[in-house]
């Protein structure tokens, strides 16, 4: 008798008992869990830009002046406590947040973000399309995006105090200033005749002075080789927009000529803005300069509310003169440094310069055939005895290292007030046998702590005048793409500095956070951060931001799929050392981050769950002993949500380290030889098979393969016996 | 308990017989069918907010088993690989069923995973073939081939004991199985 299919079907399945409370319970884990993962702190815009576009404009990106604190009541924040280590995050949640801005057939991506709010506002410009007239974007803390004025481009932004959002940019050939407040905006069209407010000729930007927005401008004047800021207001609490008659405003007294008539040049960047409302203008050259003469120029970071800045200027015979400015952020009194050229016949190839509360004032110069050198150029409050200045010929400056004397003469430029002395030791800090690596000032902490990207790693100087210089370990910081600037390096309030390291794993490339702590040498990895994932598989302008005891990241790029992500901050760790948003990623080989060295190694080990996602967990190991018992591994850590921890580092010796995590807590490990050919990695996430023992996690356990079976590990047996599984 | 928890609650014990067999069709292991429909009614559970206002919502839970099950086979490839270099027998599990049971269970594990699916959401959960395009990612009039090659299979396999007619069509489970609430497809 013949029976139908689905009888057959129905005998041949096996009953099952559904544990409800099981399901309820783990789907609610599931449910907490997601929202951390979708925890992201959208901080900012999608604008386009695609390939053919025009690039962004050499408007100064804005730093990142604040972001939404972790306590701050918000609309969007999502508390999640973490079921497996019970510590408590809070993110925004933005999963009902638009992932790009409307941008047909273009491809989407980050430029540019003008200025960013107390409140945690963003203001982007948006490039869509051939004209870049998309208009300017803010984005509020609750995630709402809006578009305004889609028809200017927008070149510079502010926000000020009372949340107004001032912008400047072009409708047309007409420049125009929007002002954005309560969800309205109103623009004032300043004709054809004003200013030029594109940006393309002279670079535009707007200051927040007091609780008023200026427009500065800096122009070049070709005919007597000078340059000058002219500034005018633009917007008030009280009066909103104010109509500048821009073209009869009244050059500022910041208004000063950076180079001898004989050095011309184009301005190409442009940082103003200070705290207290003084502004100071710092000129990085790069712009197209006159046949025979070429301008280079470094970064105008800010350090502490101070803007520093530096440029080379070539001369069209072939010499250089390199300028530094920084101003002081209680005065504003500007500083002026010159700095001369390399070796006869070098030019000096990056000059950075920084600046700290204490008044002292660094630079680093390179050149491609000595390396770099760090300078303490001037040192003990400079600001204290402001006088007028004006550059030195490079023909009038020695070649070598900076002098140590006064180098800035007297007279010339009165409207410029600096110090003609001292200006330092001039001492050498660093100088770099290894010639050609581009070395750069990367930050400098609140103490006065220089942080250097030497070619040996990064280097530290502290401010006690102390010689030695610390050297860390870190080869190469990490950068989104090759050539492309990385995030940087930050400092936290305790003086941790926290930087992107490059590693590499099994062929593969991967950021690593990395945490140097004062008084000890060298970095602690945190863990791998997912960067691409997180902020877009081409993340054009990651930042490394360190708010309180908070690491972040704040970027964003394009997605697999062509379509722009939303610009993050993801909170990645916190200055205990922690990652809390998890953000790891599967590597390509064994999921283990670490080089062995020496006979004890530091990994970071971490499970995964079925998103990928997993605490981290660092582990101290042995090498080279097959008993070795490591820091416990969290029980919750190794068996999350069916999740395992495998890893497999290959010691110093060659020999190759499985390494697993039981779900009592403990870790199973035993080295083992060089991998076959057959089995030169980890098979998958469920075996571990290296030397011919294979693991697999099952239910919960860690089971070893032993005469074909699967055998649980009585707990006795649990410390790798040194005979092996 | 709430009316929201209650019909949460009900939506899973519906389902959760279905899902279970479904996937032991498909995975051909009892244990990890259970792993993974533990872990889709958990999913249910998260997503319950959307998933209640489906009009679908039973071949949409029966698509996330799918989905697992497929992972769970790129697993499986790999642990089966690392069985053969080491010579060990995969299949770990106890077996006191019938000879009849075993080769129904044979039979449908000799199928390509894709007709596999489809027997076992057609044949056995219920799902008309345009939810099983559905849950699949595929076309029905490919669901259908797979679904007239599977039998044919079948018959091979199982000879004169199984009834296949061509154009059979799903048809009401049998009394034991709990009511199908929520599966309107």
């Amino acid at each position: 008798m013949s029976t139908d299919l689905r009888t057959l079907l129905d005998d041949a399945v096996v009953d099952t008992t559904l544990d409800v409370e099981a399901a309820l319970s783990r789907g609610r884990t599931l449910r907490r869990r997601r929202a951390a993962t979708q925890a992201v702190a959208v901080l900012t815009l999608a604008v386009t830009v695609g390939v053919g576009l025009p690039q962004a404009l050499p408007v100064t990106r804005a730093p990142i002046v604040s972001s939404v604190p972790a306590d701050a009541p918000h609309p969007l924040l999502v508390p999640v406590v973490d079921d497996t280590t019970g510590a408590l995050t809070v993110e925004l949640d933005v999963a009902d947040l638009p992932d790009a801005l409307p941008g047909e057939g273009v491809a989407l991506a980050v430029r540019d973000v003008l200025a960013v709010g107390a409140d945690g506002t963003v203001v982007a410009r948006a490039l869509a399309d051939d004209a870049g007239t998309s208009g300017l974007h803010v984005q509020a803390p609750d995630g709402t995006l809006r578009q305004y004025e889609p028809d200017v481009r927008i070149t510079a932004a502010a926000v000020a105090p009372d949340g107004t959002i001032v912008a400047v940019g072009v409708r047309g050939r007409d420049g125009v200033v929007v002002a954005v407040s309560d969800g309205g905006s109103a623009t004032v069209d300043l004709g054809p005749d004003g200013i030029d407010l594109s940006g393309e000729q002279s670079p535009v930007q707007l200051a927040v002075v007091g609780d008023a927005v200026d427009l500065l401008v800096y122009e070049e004047d070709d005919a007597f080789g000078r340059a000058q800021l002219r500034r005018a207001p633009l917007w008030n609490p009280d009066e909103r927009l104010i109509i500048a008659d821009l073209s009869a405003a009244t050059p500022s007294t910041m208004l000063f000529p950076l180079a001898a008539p004989d050095v011309p040049f184009l301005p190409d960047d442009l940082v103003v803005g200070l705290p207290d409302g003084r502004s100071l203008a710092v000129v990085v050259t790069g712009g197209d300069g006159p046949a025979g003469s070429q301008s280079r120029g470094g970064g105008a970071p800010v350090v502490d509310g101070v803007h520093v800045g530096a440029a080379i200027l070539d001369r069209v015979d072939g010499t250089a003169v390199a300028v530094g400015l920084a101003a002081h952020p209680a005065t504003g009194e500007a500083l002026v440094v010159p700095m001369p050229p390399g070796p006869e016949g070098l030019l000096l190839d990056g000059v950075a310069l920084h600046a700290t509360t204490g008044g002292a004032l660094w630079a680093i110069t390179t050149d491609p055939s000595s390396g770099g050198r760090l300078h303490r150029v001037a040192s003990t409050r400079p600001w204290a005895q402001p006088a007028t200045a004006t550059l030195p010929r490079a023909p009038d400056r020695p070649s070598g290292d900076l002098p140590g004397g006064a180098v800035i003469a007297p007279g010339e430029v009165a409207a410029i007030r600096t110090t003609p002395a001292p200006l330092g030791d001039g001492r050498v800090l660093y100088d770099s046998s290894i010639p050609g690596r581009p070395t750069s000032l990367l930050a400098v902490a609140p103490d006065g702590t220089a942080v250097v990207d030497g070619p040996d790693g990064l280097l530290l100087d502290a401010p006690d005048g102390d010689d030695a210089v610390a050297q860390i370990e870190v080869r190469q910081l990490w950068q989104p793409r090759e050539g492309a600037d990385g995030p940087g390096v930050a400092f936290d309030t305790d003086g941790n500095l926290w930087a992107l390291a490059d590693r590499w794993w099994s062929g593969a490339r991967y950021p690593d956070l990395v945490v140097h702590r004062p008084g000890e040498r060298g970095f602690a990895s945190v863990g791998h951060v997912r960067v691409r994932h997180l902020l877009g598989v081409d993340a054009p302008d990651v930042v490394l931001h360190v708010q309180g005891d908070e690491v972040a990241l704040v970027g964003a790029g394009i997605a697999d799929d062509g379509t722009a992500l939303p610009l993050r901050r993801v909170v990645v760790a916190r200055a205990g050392d922690r990652i809390v948003d998890a953000p790891v990623q599967r590597l390509p080989g064994p999921n283990v981050i670490g080089e062995p060295s020496g006979v004890r190694t530091r990994l970071a080990v971490y499970g995964f769950d079925a998103e990928l996602r997993g605490p981290f967990v660092p582990v101290d190991v042995v090498a080279g002993r097959p008993d070795l018992r490591t820091d416990a591994i969290p029980a919750r850590a190794t068996s999350l949500d069916g999740g395992i921890v495998l890893a497999s580092p290959t010691l110093p010796s060659g020999d190759q380290l499985v390494l697993a995590g039981a779900p009592d807590g403990s870790t199973l490990a035993q080295v083992v030889p060089p991998p076959s050919s057959t089995c030169s990695r980890l098979c998958d996430d469920s075996l571990a098979a290296a030397d011919g023992s294979i693991w697999l996690l099952r239910d919960g356990a860690l089971v070893p393969l032993v005469d074909g079976a699967w055998r649980p590990v009585e707990p006795e047996d649990d410390a790798a016996s040194d005979d092996g599984p | 308990m709430t009316d929201h928890d209650d019909e949460l609650v009900r939506f899973l014990r519906a389902q959760h017989p279905r899902v279970a067999g479904t996937l032991q069709l498909i995975l051909g292991d009892v244990d990890v069918a259970d792993e993974l429909t533990a872990e889709t009614m958990a999913r249910v559970v998260r997503d319950w907010r959307r998933i209640r206002g489906l009009s679908a919502p039973g071949p949409y839970v029966h698509r996330i088993a799918v989905n697992l099950a497929n992972s769970r086979f790129r697993r499986l490839a790999a642990q089966r690989r690392a069985l053969a270099r080491h010579g060990a027998d995969e299949d770990t599990h106890r077996d006191h069923d019938t000879a009849d049971v075993l080769a129904v269970r044979e039979a449908v594990a000799a199928l390509p995973v894709r007709q596999r699916e489809c027997v076992a959401l057609h044949h056995f959960a219920d799902l008309p073939t345009d939810a099983v395009a559905d849950a699949l990612g595929i076309r029905p009039a490919t669901v259908r081939s797979h679904l007239r090659d599977a039998r044919a299979a079948l018959r091979v396999a199982l000879g004169d004991d199984v009834d296949l007619p061509a154009d059979e069509q799903p048809r009401r489970r049998m009394a034991h199985r709990p009511t199908t609430e929520g599966n309107s497809a």
